[in-house]
């Protein structure tokens, strides 16, 4: 299926955090990007992983106003699946990097290299990931779910105040992984 | 402990909440206070990175529950996409097209190759060879008639032996000579075939020197002499009185059919 916009316009629904345009790259995407993993003895699940991490790298690129896409979404997609995956595997030491698929994909695919602040969203990305799981749920639930305080009590089964606190020393932690400690 | 700053309406700020008036009021705040921006900018990263990951996740679980992550796996191996039954026909074309070619291209050489268009033989150049058997004593008389007798009988090298003991001086010479071309022929020493016969062609005789042409033609033909052969053969085509005229015209047309180009 392909997207149903322009790309211009795909960039400003994803500046608009519009939530239609992440399906309709799963739809357009998700296929070729899965068949390296699956094809490399990988779950579906894995599959479904790498491509949300590979998704993510491209959202945030498009926050960069300066960010403008000039041919080959497809094949920044493939090549972002594919490192993600073969970290994953060095990561889990299963795995000897071969790059040979990387080099039959194009240098270039016609968008820009990782910007400062790209660079910060996928640091601040990995810090997330490394945190305990009440602070990814609880800061979730505040910024994402954008709940307010009584309701992530409820959830949480903490009290009012408690959540204030825990939000509190959840970002203090980000911060600490991003490497600026106050 | 009490916190530097109001980290409410940092959070706020970071959502976007903050109505026309604070905002105005905070991005004062934060151009006079450099700490006081840098939390506020990275409040505001988190916020994003929370917002778009919520998106991918919303997206993957929206779809997830439409099983499309089920029907999105591609197979392991790709399977032939053709059924069975278009297999087979396919089969059976390639097998009936292979038959075809390979009989296009026997039909061809059987019929179109030098050798095929260059056959010759004793009743197409009109050759005597009744042997009556009868000698009379004289040698090179004798030696022609014991030739004969050997070309009858089919055997050609000794036919050859026979001719080849005939002399320039005997009158007979000329005609040995066609008669030995013709047992080189039958040989297929081509190349002697080719000498004996342009020895024949000063024949006094029209019918023994156009045999001769005859004979030399065709093995000019098998030995791959293009251009002696082709002004031969527009010779012969050309004379209205040459008794192979209208063989060496049947000759060109075969010479000229698109079946050749099978032919190897």
């Amino acid at each position: 299926m392909k997207l149903t916009h322009s790309k211009k316009d795909w960039i400003r629904r994803i500046r608009q955090k519009d939530k239609k345009v992440v399906q309709e790259l799963y739809e357009a995407h998700y296929k070729p990007c899965s068949a390296i993993i699956l094809r490399d003895g990988g779950t579906v699940e894995d599959a479904r992983e790498v491509f949300q991490e590979a998704l993510f790298s491209l959202l945030v690129k498009a926050q960069n106003p300066d960010f403008s896409i000039r041919s080959n979404l497809k094949g920044y997609l493939y090549r972002t699946c594919f490192n993600i995956w073969v970290k994953m595997k060095r990561e889990q030491r299963k795995y000897e990097s071969t790059d040979k698929v990387l080099n039959d994909l194009p240098d270039q695919d016609g968008i820009p290299e990782k910007q400062e602040q790209e660079e910060r969203y996928l640091l601040l990305n990995d810090c997330i990931k490394k945190a305990s799981p009440a602070c990814q749920k609880l800061l979730e639930l505040s910024y994402y779910t954008d709940m307010i305080d009584e309701k992530i009590a409820e959830a949480m089964n903490y009290t009012k105040l408690f959540v204030r606190n825990k939000r509190r020393r959840c970002m203090k932690a980000l911060r600490a992984c991003m490497g600026v400690v106050k | 402990m009490e916190e530097k700053y109001n980290y409410d309406d940092i959070e706020r700020f970071a959502k976007g909440k903050l109505d026309e008036e604070e905002l105005a009021d905070f991005k004062q705040k934060i151009q006079q206070d450099q700490e006081l921006k840098e939390e506020a900018d990275f409040y505001g990263e988190v916020v994003d990175v929370f917002r778009l990951k919520g998106m991918i996740k919303d997206a993957d679980a929206e779809l997830d529950k439409a099983g499309f992550f089920n029907t999105a796996a591609p197979s392991p191996t790709k399977s032939n996409p053709l059924k069975p039954l278009g297999r087979r026909i396919l089969a059976y074309a390639a097998t009936i097209s292979i038959l075809l070619i390979a009989t296009a291209f026997l039909y061809s050489n059987l019929t179109y190759s030098n050798a095929a268009l260059a056959s010759l033989d004793a009743a197409e150049l009109g050759l005597d060879l009744d042997d009556t058997g009868m000698r009379s004593g004289e040698a090179a008389a004798d030696a022609f008639a014991d030739g004969i007798a050997s070309l009858s009988a089919a055997d050609y090298a000794a036919a050859s032996r026979f001719f080849e003991t005939i002399t320039p001086e005997n009158e007979a010479y000329t005609q040995a000579q066609l008669y030995l071309a013709f047992a080189h022929y039958k040989q297929n020493n081509y190349a002697d075939a080719a000498e004996s016969a342009q020895k024949a062609t000063p024949a006094l005789d029209a019918a023994t020197r156009q045999k001769a042409e005859w004979v030399l033609l065709n093995s000019l033909l098998r030995i791959n002499r293009v251009n002696e052969f082709q002004e031969l053969l527009a010779q012969i085509a050309a004379n209205n009185d040459h008794r192979y005229q209208e063989a060496a015209k049947e000759l060109e047309q075969n010479l000229n059919s698109p079946w050749r180009s099978l032919v190897f």
